[in-house]
């Protein structure tokens, strides 16, 4: 990314999947047809549906096809900025949300609705930690 | 018990929720073994599932045992909120709703009408991830009203919307 911005995004004791899994949500409301890719693989998962999220720590997240084939072309040039989002998470308490610019009217907006859907959500769904 | 009972158990019991089976221990003296309720609920749902889904284009697996522990081992979040609504839920549209929703469906309505001592109608209707086509699902047992409680909601520019199906805390 040429002007990466990392935010921090609390899990507010909801845990590391669900909130992953509403981040990738709400980025399939924003990009309708976003394409999934293991961090760790570079496997391309065919919709959100196939992604195994207690086996990703990191995803990438592209607007939609050309933007992936864009970014595997040609890796991050100022003609693909905020067409790929970074999602990480190691543990519980974060998800890193990864964008070129988080300030951009394509991003903030998303930015925000995640923020405030974990947070939403937080406060009355079950934190994944206390399963066996 | 069977193989298939004790094999959903065992996957009720690591998705968390071992105490809403003991919780229901005593029942036995009355006759109800919640277990057995639950394998016959998904037995009916996964039948109906693969009825209403005989050909399925995203390749989502039928809601069986098998596939619920696949699940439990590659989203365990997901197993456990699929789990909660098979704990007190027996109406096969309704999971089958719920087990698409957690496929990746999205939700495009949901209608709710209640009338007292009357009647009680839960409507969602989901369009298959990347944009296929739309499945209606349809109850009238008002025990399946908490499942709307599971919704995920996003408002995302500008616009409210469900999305997805979480667990509740225990």
């Amino acid at each position: 990314m040429l002007g990466r911005q990392d935010i921090v995004v609390q899990t507010h004791g909801l845990g590391r999947l669900p909130a992953l899994d509403i981040c990738a949500r709400a980025i399939l409301l924003h990009w309708r047809g976003a394409v999934f890719q293991s961090g760790a693989t570079a496997q391309v998962y065919v919709g959100y549906g196939a992604i195994p999220w207690g086996r990703e720590h990191e995803i990438f997240v592209y607007r939609d096809r050309d933007a992936l084939d864009n970014w595997e072309e040609f890796e991050a040039h100022a003609g693909n900025a905020n067409t790929m989002i970074y999602l990480l998470a190691y543990d519980e308490t974060q998800v890193t949300v990864v964008v070129d610019d988080a300030t951009a009217r394509e991003m903030a907006p998303l930015i925000l609705a995640m923020q405030w859907s974990i947070w939403n959500m937080s406060t009355q769904l079950y934190p994944l930690e206390k399963a066996a | 018990m069977s193989a298939q009972n004790h094999k959903l158990r065992e996957i009720v019991r690591l998705a968390g929720l071992g105490p809403s089976l003991d919780g229901a221990e005593s029942w036995h003296e009355l006759g109800f073994d919640l277990l057995d309720q639950m394998a016959d609920v998904l037995d009916r749902t996964a039948t109906a599932y693969a009825q209403l889904f005989p050909a399925d284009p995203t390749a989502t697996p039928s809601p069986t045992v098998d596939a619920l522990e696949a699940m439990l081992a590659s989203n365990p979040h997901k197993a456990t909120a699929f789990l909660q609504a098979l704990l007190s839920v027996t109406e096969a549209q309704a999971l089958m709703m719920v087990w698409r929703i957690l496929h990746g469906d999205e939700i495009v309505s949901v209608s709710v009408k209640y009338h007292e001592s009357d009647r009680f109608e839960l409507v969602v209707d989901l369009r298959a991830q990347g944009g296929g086509g739309i499945t209606s699902f349809q109850t009238h047992d008002i025990t399946c009203a908490p499942l709307l409680g599971h919704f995920g909601i996003i408002i995302i520019d500008g616009q409210p919307a469900f999305s997805g199906f979480y667990a509740h805390r225990i």
